[in-house]
């Protein structure tokens, strides 16, 4: 099941292997995907540099970029790609053995979120919008950003300050405990 | 007819006038939902970047629940749809996981928009329509994971999608064409890329603008929450005034229908599309 292999050169983050390496080594260079891909011009590694690399067997500048994170999972560039290759596909792997191996990484505030969406799912068996942001805004230090819009969307109904949570919960505890994020 | 529902976390809390409006109208249709007991979240799009198991684990034991139930489940919230057909493909094709969760892939895993855009539906649609939606010009705005993957998701086509402009038209609506029905508008980023969220989705509304739609019209709740709450910064960004109406399709069923309860989802807006109706004699 799991999609990566042999060391790098930094030994810290494998390049892909298997089955979705074969995917990859597909790549012909058309630039396809980066055509189409929304943040592109945000980019410090465009997707098919992204792709280049990993086929090179160089991982460690994707894990040092900022698009690893920058990247929306839009699928744009897996859609139109004529060899099938999905850039989030071939990010998500290294992105668990970033988040795995502690590894520092630009544009730290994406992979922050994204913890604390699952320590909220860990926790409750649901998303509670409330605790996400509070945890996020924590961890980042960004209290005041969107307040008025956080405020506008309370009285609106839309944040609820109780958390709804499953009866399952403990259930999706030992679906955690199975996992790195025990 | 009897569908399972996993309404999904956001449906709870910031989409709560799309689990509304969409029960309504289900109900409408003569289908009954019947949500999934005690279901827990799908991972969304958080647990795909962070851990190979859960993003399959945790659609995987919602799918266990309907698959008990023994009926098809319908998913609105896009993101909650892609996450439940990958797991039930990823379980088919592995053993390991097929011993933790012996889904057997009899049930199927509906869309929201797959739902309503079958074509007896979209009839029934038409037949119900007691207040046509006429002279309401809507963009159909269908988003990433609608229509992407499309060998996960299988829309009817990943680059021009028609079952929202299908159902559109059946409710009495203008149906606009643009170029930007299935552009991402940066939703996955908006707490931790604002900046970069802002441009996407200013390119959205300016084209909006330019073919002069009243409104744009989505399934997805991150698209909505997206599009309707970042107008404000936008038009303070830019100087100049953004102010289209974000709706779900199934709100506009409740016009549609006459439903009465459209003020109260309505209500939950950042932008109101009340006076865009009422000056079209639609509320
Ligand atoms: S579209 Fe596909 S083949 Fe073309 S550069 Fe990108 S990954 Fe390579
Ligand atoms: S999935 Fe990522 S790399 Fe591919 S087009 Fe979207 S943002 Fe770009």
């Amino acid at each position: 099941m799991q999609q990566t292999g042999s060391s790098t050169r930094s030994g810290k983050v494998a390049p892909p292997s298997g089955e979705l390496a074969s995917i990859v080594n597909q790549c012909y260079q058309c630039g396809k995907c980066s055509a189409g891909c929304p943040v592109a011009p945000e980019m410090d590694l465009l997707p098919h540099q992204m792709v280049r690399l990993a086929v090179m067997g160089d991982v460690d500048r994707i894990v040092q970029s900022k698009s690893i994170w920058l990247c929306l999972t839009c699928h744009t560039c897996g859609a139109r790609c004529p060899n099938g290759i999905d850039v989030p596909a071939l990010l998500d792997p290294i992105r668990h053995q970033i988040l795995r191996g502690n590894i520092e990484t630009r544009e730290p505030q994406v992979p922050a979120f994204h913890n604390a969406f699952m320590k909220t799912v860990r926790r409750f068996g649901r998303v509670h919008e409330l605790s996400l942001i509070g945890a996020y805004k924590m961890k980042t230090k960004t209290f005041f950003d969107d307040m008025k819009l956080g405020w506008e969307m309370f009285r609106r109904g839309k944040i609820h300050i109780m958390p709804h949570s499953s009866k399952r919960k403990a259930e999706v505890r030992e679906l955690f405990n199975k996992s790195s994020m025990k | 007819m009897e569908i399972s529902y996993y309404p999904g976390c956001t449906l709870t809390g910031s989409a709560r006038e799309l689990d509304e409006s969409f029960r309504a109208a289900a109900g409408k249709l003569g289908l009954t939902l019947k949500e999934l007991p005690d279901w827990t979240c799908c991972g969304a799009s958080s647990a795909h970047m962070v851990d190979e198991f859960l993003e399959t684990a945790l659609p995987a034991s919602d799918l266990m629940l309907a698959q008990q139930l023994g009926l098809d489940v319908v998913a609105p919230c896009a993101a909650c749809h892609l996450r439940l057909k990958a797991a039930a493909i990823k379980i088919a094709q592995d053993e390991q996981l097929q011993a933790e969760f012996p889904f057997k892939g009899e049930i199927k895993v509906l869309s929201g928009l797959e739902m309503f855009a079958d074509e007896d539906r979209v009839a029934k649609l038409r037949e119900l329509t007691a207040k046509p939606l006429q002279g309401l010009r809507v963009v159909p705005y269908y988003g990433c994971l609608a229509v992407r993957p499309p060998e996960i998701v299988e829309p009817d086509d990943p680059e021009n999608p028609m079952q929202m402009d299908r159902v559109l038209d059946a409710l009495g609506a203008e149906v606009v064409d643009w170029p930007y029905k299935t552009d991402c508008c940066g939703g996955s980023l908006a707490l931790t890329r604002t900046d970069m969220v802002l441009k996407l989705s200013r390119k959205l509304l300016d084209m909006a603008k330019l073919v002069e739609a009243d409104a744009m019209v989505t399934f997805c709740p991150m698209c909505q929450a997206n599009l309707d709450t970042r107008q404000e910064d936008i038009s303070r960004e830019t100087g100049s005034l953004y102010q289209i109406p974000v709706l779900y399709v199934t709100e506009l069923m409740g016009v549609a229908f006459k439903d009465l309860r459209v003020r109260t989802w309505f209500g939950k807006h950042m932008v109101s599309p009340e006076k865009l109706l009422a000056s079209k004699g639609l509320i």
